[in-house]
C-alpha cells in the first residue's frame, strides 16, 4: 500500500478534523471558564475607556458633545482593540473617538487620555508638547515616577492601577472616588 | 460524497458549534471585575530562552530580517554551532555536533511543528523551506537530543522555524529582490475578520540562476525556481487559541549530474533529469491555556509531496496527529503527549535508485512525558523525561533524557544533561537497489565485462543509536551574554555500506555484467566531541557584536571497509566562527558585517576559508527599507562541499543583491 488514492486521503483529513473538533470539544470542562484573555491590550483598552468615564475635564474649549479623545502614543499593539472598546460606548455623554501619534508632537491640540507604549514611555515625560489637561498613563514600573498620571501594574497576571493625585489635579482634571476606591494605591 | 466522507463532515459540523463560545466584553466591566482578568501571556511563566538547559539558539524574525540572507541555509551559518556548506546554488550540507553531509539524517527541521525530512532517506531538502521573512516568529535550534517532545530524527539537533499568527501580520507586505544570481519577491495580505481571528495569504516567487563556471566555461546546470503559496488564520475563543494553515509550494531545478549509465557501456554520462519538489499540506492546532503552565495542545496536518531527484524520486503522503498536555503539582511542571503518524511512499521507477518494495508505509506511534522537578525555587531544578516510540519498521525505542539545571540570581545558568536518542532506519537503509557506480570493461582486471557497484538495503538494519552527554554555562546581562556549551556524544550502530562476499558474474538484456555487492550494515560505532560558544554585546545603542566559535571532532572507533569508512571523520570542518557587528551609524541606517571562518574538510579537500559579507540597510520612511547585501566578497569561487553522488560542488560566487521592502 503506498499513497491513498485522493478520494481516501481527503477522507482521511476529514476524520482527523472531526477528532481534533471532538477532542477540542470534550476536553472543556463543564460550568464557567473565567475571565481570561490572551494579551494584556484588551484589557489596557477597557481601562482606558473607564479611566474617561471616571476622570472629568476642566472646562473644554470642545463644544458639548465633543468626542473624548483616546490617543495612543508610540507602537500601536493594540490591533483595534481600543476603537472596539471606545466604538458606540460613551463617557458623560460623550462619545469617544481614537488617535495614533508616534510621538507628543503628534498628538495635537486635544487628547483626553494618552496612553503611551512601554518603548515610547521612556524620556516622554514631561512633555512641553503635551495637550492641557491630558490624563497621561502607561505601565509600569517608574511611570508614576517618570512623570505619569496613571500607572497600570500588572502583578500575578492580572492589571491593576496606581494614580498620581496630585499631578493629576494640578493638571485641572477631577478623578472620581469611584476611580480612586479601585486604585492599588494613590499618591497625594 | 462516499457514507464515511459525509459522516465525518457531520460530526465535524455538529461538534464545531459546541467548541464556540463568545468572549466578554471587556469594556462593559468595572474596575473591580477588570482587575479579576486573567491575562494568559503575562501569567504563563514561559521560560525565556536565556534560561533553558540546553543548547538552544533563537533568532529572532527580526534577526533573520536583518541578516537578510535569501535561504535559510544561508540564515543557518549565524546560528552557534551548526555547520553550512554550500554544495551548489540548490543544495546545502547543514550539520550540528559531526556528521555533515547533503543528506545528513540526523537532524530534524520543522515548519510551526511539521516535520520537512523525508523518511525515505531521513535528509532535508534545504531548498525546500521558504518563507516570507516578515512573517516569521522566530527559528529556534536546539543542538543535541532536544527534549522528549521532538520525534523521531532528532538526533543532533532540531531546527523549527516558526510564523507568527495571523493578528500579528497584518496589512500589506511586499518584497523585492534583484541581484548578481537571484531575483524573487514575497507579497504578504493579512486582515482581520471579525473581532476574534485574523487571517493571511501569501505568496512568494525566487529565481536562482546557475553558477557559473570559472574561466566563463557554461555553468554548473544549478538553477531552479520556487513558488510558494499560502494562508494562516488563527484566532481566539475565550482562553482558548486555533490556527489553521495550508500552503502549496512548487520547487523545480536543473541538475546536471554525472550519473554512472550503463547503457553506454559504463561510461559515466551527464544525466540531466532535473530535480522537483512540489506538494502542499494542511495544518490545524487548538490550544487551550488554563492557568500558570497548564496547557492542552491538539495538532494534526495532512501533507502530500512529490520530489523527484536525478537518483530517485517519490510521492509521499503524511496524516499526523499529536496532544500534549502540560501542567503543574506541586513542586513538578509536568507535560506528556501521545501522537500518531501515517506515512505513505510511492517510490519512482526506473531511476538509479530502486526501493523494494516500491510503495511502503510507515507508522509511528509514540508517548512522552516529561517532569521538571523544583529541587531550589529559581535555584536548582532536575528534569526526566521519557519517549516511547513503536515504529511499524523498525520497532520499539525507548529515549530517557534527564536534565540539572542552577541558576543564580544574577542571570547565570548551569546546566548539565544526558539523553538517548534513537534515528529510525530509513527506507534508503532497509529497501534499496541502488546502482551506486559503474565501471568500464576490464576496469575489474583484463577481461571482465562491465560492472556495477550495487548497494541493497537489509531488513536486518537496527536503529542507530546515540548517548549524549552535555554541559552548558550562560550568562546574560543587560548589555552582553555569553553561552559556552560541551559535548561528547556516543553513537552505536552507525549505518555503513560495506562490501559482501565477491563479486557476482550476472547476464541480463544489456549483456554480461559483474555485480559487486555491498549492502547496508549497523556495525559502526564512533563518537563526536566538542565545544560551542558564543556571546553578544551591545557596545553602544548603534553597535551590537555577535561571536560564535565550534569545535567539533568525530572520531569512528571501528574500521569497517565500508563506504562510510573515514567518511565521517573527515567530512566535519573542525572548526566554524563567525563575527557579526551590527551598527546604526545615522538614524535611518543600518550596516553590518560579517566575517565566517571555517577550517577545511579534508574529505572535501579544500583548504579553509574567510568569508566576508556586508549589509546596508536604509529605511526612509517607516513602511519603506532598502538592502543592499554582498556576500563572500573574499575568497570567491571556492568549493565549500562536495555533494552525494547527484550534486555537482559549485563554486561559491561573489553575489550582490539589491532588496526592497514595503510594508504597511
Amino acid at each position: 500500500m503506498g499513497t491513498l488514492g485522493r478520494r481516501r486521503f481527503f477522507r482521511a483529513v476529514l476524520w482527523i478534523v472531526a477528532a481534533s473538533a471532538m477532542v477540542g470539544t470534550v476536553a472543556r470542562g463543564a460550568g464557567e471558564t473565567p475571565r481570561r484573555v490572551e494579551r494584556p491590550e484588551p484589557v489596557i483598552a477597557a481601562y482606558l475607556v473607564n479611566f474617561a468615564r471616571y476622570v472629568t475635564w476642566p472646562s473644554d474649549s470642545g463644544a458639548a458633545g465633543a468626542p473624548l479623545v483616546l490617543a495612543v502614543v508610540g507602537p500601536d499593539t493594540f490591533e483595534g482593540a481600543l476603537e472596539r472598546a471606545a466604538e458606540g460606548r460613551t463617557a458623560s455623554g460623550r462619545p469617544m473617538m481614537v488617535r495614533k501619534a508616534r510621538t507628543v508632537a503628534d498628538l495635537g491640540a486635544a487628547a483626553h487620555v494618552v496612553f503611551f507604549a512601554p518603548e515610547a514611555a521612556k524620556n516622554a515625560l514631561p512633555a512641553p508638547a503635551m495637550p492641557p489637561g491630558a490624563l497621561t498613563v502607561g505601565i509600569g514600573p517608574g511611570f508614576l515616577e517618570a512623570g505619569g498620571m496613571v500607572e497600570l501594574i500588572v502583578r500575578e497576571g492580572r492589571m491593576t492601577f496606581a494614580i498620581d493625585l496630585r499631578r493629576a489635579e494640578a493638571a485641572g482634571l477631577s478623578i472620581s472616588a469611584r476611580m480612586l476606591a479601585a486604585a492599588a494605591e494613590v499618591r497625594r | 460524497m462516499r457514507k464515511h466522507s459525509r459522516a465525518a463532515v457531520v460530526v465535524a459540523v455538529l461538534f464545531a458549534p459546541f467548541a464556540l463560545r463568545a468572549e466578554i466584553d471587556l469594556a462593559d466591566l468595572d474596575f473591580e471585575a477588570l482587575a479579576q482578568v486573567e491575562i494568559i501571556s503575562v501569567s504563563r511563566r514561559a521560560e525565556p530562552v536565556f534560561e533553558v538547559p540546553a543548547a538552544a539558539t533563537v533568532l529572532t524574525g527580526n534577526e533573520v530580517a536583518r541578516l537578510g540572507r535569501r535561504t535559510l541555509p544561508d540564515t543557518l551559518r549565524f546560528v552557534p554551532g551548526l555547520f553550512v556548506g554550500r554544495i551548489n546554488q540548490r543544495d546545502w550540507a547543514v550539520s550540528a555536533r559531526g556528521f555533515a553531509a547533503q543528506f545528513q539524517n540526523k537532524l530534524l527541521v520543522l515548519a510551526d511543528g511539521r516535520p520537512l525530512y523525508t523518511p525515505l532517506f531521513g535528509g532535508v531538502f534545504w531548498d525546500v523551506p521558504a518563507f516570507v521573512v516578515g512573517d516569521l516568529d522566530r527559528i529556534e535550534v536546539v543542538r543535541g537530543p532536544g527534549g522528549a517532545a521532538w520525534g523521531a530524527n532528532a538526533v543532533n539537533g532540531v531546527i523549527n522555524v516558526v510564523t507568527l499568527p495571523a493578528e500579528r501580520t497584518q496589512g500589506a507586505y511586499v518584497q523585492g529582490v534583484v541581484g548578481s544570481d537571484h531575483r524573487g519577491g514575497a507579497v504578504r495580505y493579512g486582515r482581520r475578520a471579525g473581532e476574534h481571528w485574523a487571517w493571511r495569504i501569501y505568496a512568494l516567487g525566487d529565481d536562482f540562476s546557475a553558477t557559473r563556471a570559472a574561466g566563463g566555461t557554461g555553468d554548473f546546470g544549478d538553477a531552479w525556481r520556487r513558488h510558494r503559496v499560502g494562508g494562516r488564520a488563527d484566532g481566539v475563543i475565550g482562553a482558548d487559541r486555533w490556527m489553521l494553515q495550508a500552503e502549496w509550494f512548487d520547487h523545480r531545478g536543473g541538475s546536471r549530474v554525472l550519473v554512472p549509465v550503463r547503457a553506454t557501456a559504463g561510461q559515466p554520462a551527464l544525466f540531466d533529469r532535473g530535480t522537483r519538489g512540489h506538494g502542499g499540506h494542511v495544518l490545524g492546532r487548538w490550544t487551550r491555556t488554563r492557568a500558570d503552565d497548564e496547557a492542552s495542545t491538539v495538532q494534526f496536518f495532512a501533507d502530500r509531496a512529490r520530489y523527484r531527484q536525478p537518483f530517485g524520486g517519490e510521492r509521499r503522503d503524511t496524516l499526523d496527529f499529536e496532544a500534549q498536555y502540560s501542567g503543574r503539582i506541586a513542586a513538578h511542571r509536568w507535560s506528556a503527549g501521545l501522537g500518531y503518524r501515517w506515512s505513505g511512499d510511492d517510490t519512482e521507477r526506473g531511476g538509479p535508485a530502486q526501493f523494494e518494495p516500491p510503495k511502503a508505509t510507515t507508522t509511528i506511534a509514540n508517548l512522552f512525558a516529561q517532569d521538571t522537578w523544583t529541587l531550589q525555587p529559581d535555584r536548582l531544578d532536575a528534569t526526566l523525561g521519557l519517549k516511547l516510540e513503536e515504529n511499524s519498521r523498525a520497532g520499539f525505542e525507548v529515549q530517557p533524557h534527564g536534565r540539572l539545571r542552577w541558576r543564580t540570581d544574577s542571570g547565570t545558568v548551569a546546566w548539565l544533561a544526558v539523553g538517548r536518542a534513537v534515528r529510525n532506519p530509513t527506507r534508503f537503509e532497509t529497501d534499496i537497489r541502488y546502482d551506486a557506480l559503474v565501471r568500464p570493461p576490464g576496469a575489474l582486471g583484463p577481461g571482465t565485462p562491465v560492472s556495477v557497484v550495487r548497494w541493497s538495503g537489509t531488513d536486518d538494519i537496527r536503529p542507530e543509536e546515540l548517548w549524549a552527554y552535555e554541559t552548558g554555562w550562560r550568562r546574560t546581562r543587560a548589555r552582553w551574554s555569553a553561552e559556552v556549551v560541551g559535548f561528547v556524544h556516543d553513537y552505536r550502530r552507525l549505518s555503513d555500506v560495506v562490501p559482501v562476499g565477491t563479486p557476482v558474474p550476472v547476464q541480463d538484456e544489456l549483456g554480461p555484467l559483474l555485480v559487486v555487492p555491498y549492502r547496508y550494515s549497523d556495525t559502526l560505532r564512533g563518537h563526536s566531541y566538542g565545544v560551542e560558544s558564543a556571546a553578544r554585546c551591545e557596545f553602544s545603542p548603534a553597535v551590537a557584536a555577535r561571536v560564535a566559535y565550534t569545535f567539533t571532532r568525530v572520531v569512528q572507533s571501528t574500521r569497517a571497509p565500508g563506504v562510510n569508512e573515514v567518511f565521517f571523520e573527515r567530512t566535519t570542518p573542525r572548526q566554524v566562527a563567525f563575527v557579526r557587528v551590527e551598527t546604526q551609524p545615522f538614524a535611518d541606517w543600518e550596516c553590518d558585517v560579517a566575517v565566517r571562518s571555517v577550517t577545511r574538510s579534508r574529505w572535501v579537500q579544500t583548504p579553509g576559508y574567510v568569508a566576508v559579507d556586508m549589509r546596508v540597510a536604509w529605511k526612509p520612511r517607516s513602511d519603506w527599507r532598502l538592502e543592499a547585501l554582498a556576500e563572500n566578497l573574499t575568497d570567491p569561487d571556492r568549493t565549500e562541499f562536495l555533494g552525494g553522488a547527484d550534486a555537482r560542488s559549485a563554486a561559491v560566487p561573489r553575489t550582490v543583491h539589491l532588496r526592497v521592502t514595503w510594508e504597511r
